[in-house]
C-alpha cells in the first residue's frame, strides 16, 4: 500500500507541477510576435506611413494582387459586351460568352470581377474606418488618405453598379459584410455621389506624388461629372465638367502622347511598377509593331471602319495587322512589356480630359438650349479638332448632336474602362445598336446587366438575381 | 541437489516473488533495527526443545518454535508451498539443530540474526557464487563492447563487456541463467550451471527478431512488448538499396505508408501519406523527427508541403526539394513508423497523420573499425511513351485542318509547309535518353571505450542526370556521433551533428516534358543556329541554357544528457537545434531568349534569386522512472516540449545584367526586384507523459498523454489535450499456451486515443496587413494590405484512432504474421470556408464540421522458408487495404471542392462517356441533369474507386557469403489511363502518342478516340476528364534487386581486413503497368491532392539504376 500510495503521490507530483507551470506561464510561450512581413490590423492605420502604405496599395495591388485584373475585367468585358471588342481565341469559352451576350451564372470570368471589385472595396472601406478612427495621424496625410479611399470605394462602386445593377453595400468587417443583400442602385449611387464630394473636400488640387498617379480634387470632381451624367443630372454633370476644364490644369495632347504618363491630358493615372499599362497584354502580343500574333481582344471592324478619313486616332491609336486574316489592333498603349522597374512610360490612364470635354458636350446637349448646343458642339470639336477633323457643322437638332457626341465617345474612348458599353446601356441604345451588329446572338430579352454570379447566390443565399438568368 | 533444482526452478518461475520478499525483509530488517529490539535473554542459544510432528506445514512448526523458545522469526508465509509438509521428531535439542534437520532438503535456510531473530529464506541464497568470464562479439567476430551481462533472478549483479569484449562476473546461484542482451541483437540465454570456463558469444542482429528494439516516441520497446502499431525497417533494408533518399528505402515495404517521389530527378520532393488522407484541407504531413528532433519544416505553406520551397523559383525537379535528401541513408540504423493512437498520441497534435522515427547510426565504441562502402552506377530512363512517326503525325495535322476547313498556313502549320518532311526526331530519346551517372562513398570510423564513444563518417554523393549537358547533383556530408559515460553508468551525454551539403544543378524545365514536340520541327538552322520559327516561338534547347541551381545546407545537432537520480529514476534532456538552408537560383541568359524580343540596349537577361532558412530548436526535459511494482514492470516517462521554427527568406528578380557572364552575381543586375519575403514563426510548448504497466511479459498496458499548445491558434483555443490507451495480451505467456509448440509466439493488441493535426498557415487567428515585395511598390513607395479574415476560434483538427491487432509467430517464429484494423475518423476539419466574395476575402480558415473515415486492414508476414546450414530463403510480404470515405459534412457547398458523403476526400468526379459520335467523331457525354448542355457543375459522377490495395514482396536467399534480396512493390488502384494525349488531335504543334492511331478517322468508326481537328470545344477537352479515359492503372514495380557477395573471412582477414563484400544492385529496374502512356505510374506534383502518385502527371519517371560497389571494414 505505501508503494502504491507513493507512487500516486509520485506522478501526481511529476504531471502536476508542471501543469501547473505550463497551464500558468506557457500560454506566453506560445504567443507569437507578428512576423517581419506583418504588421498587426490595429498598427496600420497608427503612422502616416502605414496607413499611407495601406491607401497606396489601392492603387497597384489591391488584395492579392487583384487589382490590375479587375482593371482589366472593367476594360475588356464592356467591350466584347458591346461592338468595340472581339476576343480572338477560343481558350476561355466564357469570354466568348460575355461577347455573345450570353453569360453563364457559373462564368467564373463574372465571379472574379465581383471578388476582384470587394477586395478592392474591402482594403478602402477598412481604410476610410482606420484613418477615420485613428488619432495619430498628421491632419493633412490623414485628409489626403481618406480622400483618396473615398475615391476609390466610389470608382469599384461606379463600375459594380454598371455591371451589376444595385449591390451590396460591404463595410470593413469581412464577415459582416459577407451575407449582405443587394442595395437598390440609387442607394449605390447615393454612396457614390457622397463620397466623391467628400473627397472634392479632403484632397487638395495638387498632386501629391509624382506625374499625377494618385487622387487629388480634380480627379474626384471627373469622376463626380461622370456620375452626374449616368445619372442624368445634366446640370451638375457640366458644372463638375467645367470645374475640371476651367482649372487650366490640362490639356488635350497630341494623339500620340495621350497615353504616355507624362502626357498633359491625365487627370489621374494608376501608376504601373514597370511602366507598361495592365491592359497591354489583352491588347497586343508584343511592343513591336510588325507582330503577327493576334492579341486577345481586338477593336471591331464596326468600330475600326468608322472612323472618318484622316483621323488621328485611327493613324495612332489603332495598327491593323494581318495574321491568317485582317484585324484590328488597340494601339493606344504601345508598350507591351519591360523587363526593369520603371522602364516604360506608360500607366494605367484613368480619366482624361477629353472625356471631360464629352460629358460636358452630352450635359449641354441634353439641357436643351440653343446656348448649350453651341457649347457642345465646341467642346466636341474640341475633341475633333485634336483628331485632326474638321468641326462639325452647327446643329438645332439635339438628337443629331447627342448622336454626334456618342459617335465621338465611341472613337475617343474605345477600349477604355467599358466606356462604349455603359455608353449604350445609359442611352438606351444597347438593343437598338447590337440586335443590328450581334444579329446570331443579341437577344433583345436579355438582361444587359451581369448575372450575379451563381456561386455567390449559393453561399450568399439573400443575393436575388438579375431578370432573365 | 535434484530436489533443490527442482525448487529453484519453481521458485524461478515467479521471480516477483522473491525479489518482494526480498524487499519485505530488508524493509523488516531496518523497522528492526531503528526500534532496536531487544528480545528476550542472551541465553537464548542454550534453549532446548522437544517436538514430534508428521506431515506439519513449515509455517506451523515456525509457529511452534516461536511458542517454545524466545527466538523470533522472519519469513514471508507464501514462500513455503501450500503442498510442503515436514516430519519433525526431535527431543531436547537446540533451536538451530531442529531446524537444520527440517530444512536440509526443503529448499530453505535460515540465519539467526541477532540473537534470538531467525530469517528464513531460500537455500538457493546460500550457494556458492560462480565467477564466470568470457567474450561476445558481433557476426563478424567483433568485439562488441557496452554489451549487458545480468541474470534472470538475481536482478542485482549486472555488468557489461568493455572495450574488447570481455566481461567477468560473479554468479551467486547455481541455478540463475545468464543473459547477454544488447540494443539491436537478439537476447541469449544461458543456464549458469552449464557454463563452463571461457564463455564466447556471437550476437545474432535482433532484425526481425521479436526481441528487435522498436523505437518509440521518447523511448524504445521490442515489437514483442509494443502495444502499438509500428512498422519499420532497418539498415540492412536500406543498406541494399542505391537511394538518395532515405524515404525511397521505405517504398514499399511499410503496410499503410504510401511513398512516392515527384520525379526521378536529384533533389526531388516526397509524398508519404500514413494511414490515408485525414484531413480534407490541412496538411497531411507526417511528423518526421531524425533521433529525437522534428524535422518535418511545414511552415504554414499552401498546398501544405514539408519540402524545401524558394517561393517561385524552381527548376526542373519541381518547386520543392525534400529536405530528407539530406540523411545519408547510410546513416541510418532505421525508420520506424508510428501508426496508432498508442504510438502516435504522444506526439498530440502533431502525431495525427502519422510519426516517422529516423535513428542514425550510433558510436558503439569497442576496436577502432573503418567502414569504407562504394558504389558506382549509371541510371536510364526505362520506360519511354510511343509517340506518333512523322508520318502519322503529319497524316494526323492534316485530317485536323481538313476537318475544321481552316487552310493551314505557314504561321499555323509550319510543320505541314515549312519543315522537312521526312525529319523525325525521337524527343525523348534526345531529352532523356541519357545516362546518369551515380557514384557514392562513405567513410566511417568508429570505436571508444565503454565509456567514451566515437562515430565519424563522411559520405560524398554524386547523381547525374539523363539530360544533356552536365547537370546533377553533388552531396557532401560528415557527421559525428560521440557519447561520454560515468564509470558508474549514472550519467551519460550524446551528441551528434550531422552537416550536409548539396549543389544540385538542373535545366530550368524538366526536359521529359518535351516529349511531344512536333517531330520534324527543326531546333537549328542550316548554318548551326537556334531555330525561332516565330518571333513568339520557344526553341526547346533554351531550358539547358536556363540553369537552375540549388543549394542545400543542413545542420542537425542533438545533445542527449542524462543522469541516473536514483534507482530506477533517470532524469534526461533531448537539445535539438537544425538549421537547413535552401539557396536557389534561374538564370535566364539573353542567348536563351528568342532575338525578337532581345534588346541590347536594354537586355533583359534575369536572374531569379531565393534564399530560404529554416531554423528550428527543441529542448525536452524528461523523466523516466521505472521500478517493480507487484509482478509487474512499471515505467513512467513525463518530459516537456519547447520548439520554436523560424523561417527567413528572401525572393528576388534581377534583370539587365551586362553580361551574361555576370547573370550569376545579383549585384551586375541593373535592376533588382524584391518578390517579398518569407517570414514565419511557429511556436509549440507540451507537456507529454506516458505510464506503462507489462505483467510478467504477458498483459501490456500503455497509456499516454499529451497537453500542447500551438502557435498557430488563438488565445482561447491554443491548448489541447490527446491521450492513448493501448494494451496487449501475449497469450502464449499463459501456461495453457505453453504447450503448443507450433505456435511460438501470439499477442492480441489494441489501442484508442486522440491526436490532433495543426498544419493549416500560420497567424490564421489574428487580424494582419501583408507587406508586399517591391514588385508591388507604387512609385518607390511600399504598400500593406489585409491578409486575412481573423478565426480566434481556431482549434485542432482531432483524429480519434481505434487499431486492432493481432500477432502470431508460428514454429519458432519463423512465420511471423501481423495483422492490424485501423480505424480512424478525423474531425473539426481545418479548412478554407468559402466567404461570400462581397467580403473582399473568398475565404478563410475554420474548423468545418466533417469527418473523414480512414479504415482499412494491413498485413505484414515474414516467413523463413528455407533454413539449411549454408542455404536460407526469406520472405517479407506487406499488403494494405486501406479505404478513404467522407462520412458526414455540413453544408459542403462552404467548400471550394465537390466532396460527396461515402467518396473519398480526393475522390475525383468525371464526365460519364457514352461513346465518340460516329458520324462527326466528336466524344459524347451523359447529360444527368437533362438540360440540354454537359456542364462542370451538374455533369459529373464519381469516379469508380475499385478495390484498390497495395504493398510489397521482398525475397532474401542467401548462400554462405553470398544474398540476394528482391522486392516487388505492387499498387492495384482505378486511375487516369491516358493523360500524354491532348484533345482534339491535332489542334497545335503537338504530338500525340500511339492512342491517336485509334482514333474516329471517318464515318462510321466505332473509335475509342476522339477525331481530329484544329478547332477547340469543350466535348474534346472533356475527354481526359471522363470516364473514357478512366480504368485499372494498376502496376507492379520491380523495384529492388540487391546481390551481395561477401568474401570468405579466411581470405580477407589475412591481407588485415574483417569483411569485405562486393554488390551489385539495381532499383525500378522493370515496371508492369497498366498504363501505356505515361512514363511511370507513380508520379506525382507538388500539392496534386487527388491520387497519391498516379502517374498521371508527366515528369521524368525515377530511373532504372544500376550500380556497383563494394563494402569493407578493417
Amino acid at each position: 500500500m505505501k508503494i502504491k500510495y507513493s507512487l500516486s503521490k509520485l506522478i501526481l507530483t511529476c504531471f502536476g507541477i508542471p501543469t501547473l507551470i505550463l497551464s500558468s506561464s506557457c500560454n506566453k510561450f506560445v504567443e507569437l510576435d507578428a512576423p517581419l512581413n506583418k504588421i498587426e490590423a490595429s498598427a496600420a492605420y497608427s503612422t502616416d506611413g502605414t496607413a499611407t502604405a495601406s491607401v497606396i496599395a489601392l492603387y497597384n495591388y489591391g488584395i492579392f494582387n487583384s487589382l490590375n485584373a479587375m482593371l482589366v475585367s472593367i476594360n475588356v468585358f464592356g467591350g466584347i459586351s458591346s461592338d468595340e471588342l472581339h476576343y480572338t481565341p477560343t481558350a476561355t469559352p466564357e469570354l466568348t460568352e460575355i461577347e455573345n451576350n450570353a453569360i453563364s451564372i457559373a462564368s467564373v470570368q463574372n465571379g472574379n470581377l465581383w471578388a476582384y471589385a470587394y477586395s478592392e472595396l474591402l482594403e478602402a472601406n477598412a481604410a476610410i474606418d482606420g484613418i477615420t478612427a485613428s488619432t495619430t495621424l498628421t491632419p493633412s496625410v490623414k485628409s489626403q488618405l481618406l480622400g483618396e479611399a473615398k475615391f476609390f470605394r466610389a470608382f469599384v462602386n461606379f463600375y459594380l453598379v454598371n455591371y451589376y445593377g444595385g449591390v451590396p453595400i460591404t463595410s470593413g468587417d469581412p464577415l459582416a459584410s459577407a451575407y449582405l443583400p443587394r442595395s437598390t442602385p440609387a442607394q449605390v449611387y447615393a454612396l457614390i455621389v457622397s463620397d466623391l464630394k467628400d473627397a472634392q473636400g479632403l484632397l487638395p488640387v495638387t498632386y501629391v506624388g509624382t506625374l499625377k498617379s494618385r487622387v487629388n480634387q480634380y480627379a474626384a470632381t471627373a469622376l463626380l461629372a461622370r456620375v452626374y451624367l449616368y445619372q442624368q443630372d445634366y446640370v451638375n454633370a457640366e458644372a463638375a465638367a467645367t470645374t475640371v476644364i476651367g482649372s487650366g490644369v490640362y490639356t488635350l495632347a497630341a494623339t500620340n502622347s495621350v497615353f504616355i504618363n507624362t502626357s498633359t491630358e491625365t487627370i489621374l493615372q494608376f501608376a504601373t511598377y514597370y511602366g507598361y499599362s495592365a491592359v497591354s497584354t489583352s491588347y497586343r502580343t508584343s511592343t513591336s509593331a510588325t507582330n503577327i500574333a493576334p492579341p486577345a481582344y481586338v477593336l471591331t471592324s464596326n468600330i475600326a471602319n468608322s472612323f472618318e478619313a484622316n483621323d488621328n486616332r485611327k493613324t495612332n491609336w489603332v495598327d491593323s495587322t494581318v495574321s491568317g486574316s485582317k484585324f484590328y489592333r488597340i494601339n493606344k498603349y504601345k508598350i507591351y512589356t519591360a523587363a526593369t522597374a520603371g522602364a516604360g512610360n506608360e500607366f494605367n490612364v484613368v480619366l482624361r480630359l477629353a472625356e471631360l470635354y464629352l460629358i460636358r458636350a452630352e450635359a449641354r446637349a441634353q439641357q436643351n438650349n440653343l446656348n448649350n448646343l453651341t457649347g457642345a458642339l465646341a467642346d466636341v470639336n474640341v475633341i475633333r479638332t485634336r483628331a485632326g477633323l474638321a468641326n462639325l457643322p452647327t446643329t438645332t437638332l439635339v438628337p443629331v448632336m447627342l448622336a454626334a457626341i456618342a459617335k465621338e465617345r465611341k472613337l475617343e474612348l474605345f477600349g477604355e474602362f467599358g466606356h462604349r458599353w455603359f455608353d449604350l446601356l445609359r442611352t438606351g441604345q444597347a438593343n437598338t445598336v447590337l440586335s443590328v451588329l450581334k444579329p446570331t446572338t443579341w437577344d433583345v430579352n436579355r438582361s444587359v446587366l451581369f448575372p450575379i454570379p451563381d456561386q455567390q447566390r449559393r453561399v450568399n443565399t439573400s443575393l436575388t438575381q438579375n431578370p432573365g438568368y | 541437489m535434484q530436489k533443490s533444482t527442482k525448487n529453484g526452478a519453481l521458485f524461478s518461475l515467479c521471480p516477483i516473488d522473491k525479489t518482494l520478499l526480498v524487499m519485505k525483509l530488508v524493509f523488516t530488517l531496518i523497522i528492526v533495527s531503528c526500534l532496536s529490539v531487544s528480545a528476550k535473554t542472551a541465553l537464548s542459544q542454550d534453549v532446548k526443545m522437544s517436538v514430534d510432528l508428521k506431515g506439519v506445514a513449515i509455517s506451523k512448526l515456525i509457529n511452534i518454535i516461536e511458542k517454545q523458545s524466545p527466538y523470533k522469526f522472519i519469513y514471508n508465509n507464501n514462500i513455503f508451498p501450500a503442498n510442503s509438509k515436514v516430519d519433525v521428531s526431535a527431543s531436547n535439542q537446540s533451536v538451530a539443530e531442529i531446524l537444520d534437520k527440517v530444512l536440509q532438503n526443503s529448499g530453505f535456510t535460515y540465519k539467526l540474526l541477532g540473537d534470538n531473530i531467525i530469517v528464513v529464506t531460500k537455500a538457493t541464497e546460500a550457494v556458492q557464487s560462480k565467477r564466470i568470464t568470457g567474450m561476445v562479439v558481433d557476426e563478424n567476430d567483433n568485439p562488441l563492447p557496452g554489451v549487458t551481462i545480468r541474470f534472470q533472478n538475481e536482478k542485482r549483479i549486472s555488468t557489461a563487456t568493455d572495450v574488447n569484449g570481455h566481461f567477468g562476473i560473479e554468479s551467486p546461484n547455481e541455478n540463475d541463467i545468464l543473459i547477454i542482451s544488447f540494443i539491436g541483437y537478439q537476447l541469449q540465454q544461458f543456464p549458469v550451471k552449464n557454463i563452463t570456463a571461457g564463455l564466447r558469444v556471437t550476437m545474432k542482429s535482433a532484425v526481425g527478431s521479436l526481441d528487435e528494439v522498436q523505437v518509440i516516441g521518447y523511448g524504445t520497446t521490442t515489437r514483442a512488448l509494443n502495444t502499438g502499431s509500428v512498422s519499420s525497417i532497418t539498415a540492412k533494408d536500406i543498406g541494399s538499396q542505391p537511394v538518395s533518399n532515405p524515404l525511397a528505402a521505405m517504398q514499399g515495404r511499410l503496410p499503410g505508408v504510401q511513398i512516392t517521389q515527384n520525379n526521378g530527378l536529384p533533389g526531388a520532393g516526397y509524398r508519404v501519406q500514413i494511414r490515408g488522407v485525414g484531413s480534407i484541407g490541412s496538411g497531411t504531413l507526417p511528423l518526421y523527427i531524425i533521433d529525437g528532433v522534428p524535422f518535418t519544416l511545414f511552415n504554414g505553406s499552401t498546398p501544405a508541403t514539408d519540402g524545401l520551397n524558394a517561393y517561385g523559383v524552381s527548376g526542373a525537379n519541381g518547386g520543392e526539394t525534400s529536405p530528407l535528401g539530406m540523411i545519408n541513408p547510410d546513416d541510418i540504423e532505421r525508420i520506424d513508423v508510428l501508426k496508432d493512437a498508442d504510438a502516435t498520441a504522444i506526439y498530440g497534435s502533431k502525431g495525427s497523420n502519422g510519426v516517422v522515427l529516423i535513428t542514425t547510426k550510433k558510436a558503439t565504441g569497442g576496436k577502432t573499425k573503418y567502414t569504407i562502402n562504394f558504389y558506382q552506377g549509371v541510371g536510364k530512363v526505362a520506360h519511354f511513351i510511343d509517340e506518333l512517326s512523322t508520318p502519322d503525325y503529319l497524316a494526323l495535322r492534316r485530317t485536323a485542318f481538313a476537318a475544321s476547313g481552316v487552310i493551314p498556313t505557314s504561321i499555323n502549320a509550319p510543320d505541314l509547309l515549312v519543315w522537312d518532311q521526312n525529319a523525325n526526331t525521337n524527343w525523348q530519346k534526345q531529352f532523356i535518353g541519357g545516362t546518369a551517372n551515380t557514384t557514392n562513398v562513405d567513410f566511417s570510423i568508429s570505436g571508444g571505450s565503454p565509456q567514451n564513444t566515437f562515430l565519424f563518417t563522411s559520405n560524398y554523393r554524386h547523381e547525374g542526370t539523363v539530360y544533356p549537358g552536365n547537370f546533377g547533383a553533388n552531396t557532401f556530408s560528415n557527421r559525428l556521433n560521440t557519447g561520454h559515460k560515468s564509470e558508474n553508468n549514472r550519467f551519460g551525454i550524446d551528441l551528434n551533428v550531422n552537416y550536409g551539403y548539396m549543389q544540385n544543378n538542373l535545366p530550368s524545365t524538366d526536359l521529359s516534358t518535351l516529349y511531344n514536340l512536333a517531330p520534324n520541327m527543326p531546333l537549328y538552322n542550316a548554318d548551326g543556329t537556334l531555330n525561332w520559327y516565330s518571333s513568339t516561338s520557344t526553341n526547346p534547347l533554351v531550358y539547358i541554357l536556363r540553369p537552375n541551381n540549388n543549394t542545400t545546407t543542413n545542420l542537425l545537432s542533438k545533445m542527449d544528457v542524462y543522469y541516473q537520480v536514483a534507482k530506477g529514476l533517470t532524469v534526461k534532456a533531448n537539445l535539438g537545434y537544425t538549421l537547413t538552408g535552401l539557396k536557389q537560383t534561374l538564370a535566364t541568359p539573353l542567348t536563351s531568349l528568342n532575338p525578337a524580343s532581345v534588346n541590347l540596349a536594354a537586355p533583359s537577361n534575369t536572374l531569379r534569386y531565393a534564399n530560404n532558412t529554416y531554423s528550428n530548436y527543441i529542448v525536452e526535459p524528461q523523466a523516466e522512472y521505472r521500478r517493480k511494482v507487484l509482478k509487474g514492470d512499471l515505467n513512467v516517462l513525463i518530459g516537456g516540449t519547447f520548439q520554436e521554427t523560424v523561417l527567413d527568406g528572401i525572393n528576388l528578380q534581377g534583370t539587365g545584367f551586362s553580361s551574361d557572364a555576370l547573370i550569376n552575381s545579383i549585384n551586375n543586375a541593373a535592376s533588382i526586384i524584391n518578390f517579398g519575403s518569407n517570414n514565419s514563426d511557429y511556436k509549440y510548448n507540451a507537456l507529454f507523459g506516458r505510464v506503462n504497466y507489462i505483467w510478467e511479459d504477458k498483459y501490456l498496458l500503455n497509456g499516454t498523454f499529451r497537453r500542447d499548445g500551438s502557435s498557430r491558434f488563438g488565445p482561447s483555443h491554443r491548448f489541447g489535450n490527446f491521450w492513448a490507451v493501448g494494451a496487449a495480451w501475449v497469450f502464449t505467456q499463459e501456461a495453457l499456451m505453453k504447450n503448443i509448440s507450433w505456435l511460438s509466439f501470439g499477442k492480441l493488441r489494441a489501442s484508442y486515443g486522440l491526436t490532433g493535426n495543426d498544419q493549416i498557415a500560420n497567424y490564421q487567428y489574428y487580424p494582419y496587413y501583408n507587406a508586399v515585395g517591391s514588385a508591388s511598390s507604387y512609385q518607390g513607395q511600399s504598400v500593406i494590405y489585409p491578409s486575412n479574415v481573423p478565426n480566434p476560434d481556431l482549434h485542432w483538427e482531432t483524429n480519434k484512432k481505434l487499431d486492432a491487432a493481432i500477432e502470431l509467430g508460428f514454429l519458432k517464429d519463423r512465420i511471423y504474421l501481423k495483422a492490424d484494423y485501423f480505424l480512424n475518423r478525423s474531425s473539426d476539419q481545418l479548412l478554407s470556408l468559402i466567404v461570400p466574395t462581397q467580403a473582399g476575402i473568398s475565404s478563410y480558415t475554420a474548423n468545418f464540421p466533417a469527418v473523414v473515415k480512414n479504415q482499412g486492414f494491413e498485413f505484414e508476414l515474414s516467413t523463413t522458408n528455407i533454413q539449411s546450414k549454408s542455404f536460407k530463403w526469406a520472405t517479407n510480404v506487406n499488403l494494405t487495404i486501406q479505404r478513404n470515405s467522407i462520412t458526414s459534412i455540413e453544408n459542403p457547398s462552404q467548400l471550394f471542392n465537390t466532396y460527396i458523403i461515402g467518396q473519398p476526400v480526393n475522390g475525383i468526379l468525371l464526365y460519364h462517356f457514352t461513346g465518340i459520335n460516329p458520324v462527326t467523331g466528336v466524344p459524347t457525354y451523359q447529360d444527368l441533369n437533362g438540360d440540354g448542355s454537359i456542364t462542370f457543375a451538374a455533369d459529373r459522377i464519381p469516379a469508380p474507386l475499385g478495390n484498390p490495395y497495395y504493398g510489397g514482396i521482398t525475397n532474401s536467399f542467401t548462400y554462405k557469403g553470398l544474398t540476394l534480396d528482391v522486392s516487388f512493390l505492387f499498387n492495384h488502384r482505378m486511375g487516369y489511363i491516358n493523360n500524354s494525349s491532348s484533345y482534339p488531335y491535332g489542334t497545335g504543334l503537338t504530338n500525340q502518342n500511339t492512342s491517336a492511331l485509334e482514333r474516329w478517322m471517318a464515318p462510321g468508326d466505332n473509335a475509342l478516340y476522339p477525331g481530329a481537328t484544329t478547332v477547340s470545344a469543350a466535348s474534346y477537352s472533356n475527354y481526359n476528364s471522363s470516364d473514357a479515359n478512366w480504368g485499372d492503372a494498376s502496376f507492379i514495380k520491380l523495384k529492388t534487386v540487391n546481390l551481395n557477395y561477401m568474401l570468405p573471412k579466411i581470405w580477407v582477414q589475412r591481407v588485415g581486413f574483417n569483411n569485405v563484400s562486393v554488390f551489385a544492385r539495381g532499383e525500378n529496374l522493370y515496371t508492369w503497368a497498366k498504363q501505356k502512356y505515361t512514363y511511370d505510374p507513380e508520379t506525382a506534383v507538388s500539392g496534386a491532392a487527388p491520387g497519391l502518385g498516379t502517374g498521371q502527371f508527366i515528369a521524368l519517371p525515377q530511373l532504372r539504376t544500376m550500380v556497383l560497389g563494394f563494402n569493407c571494414t578493417f
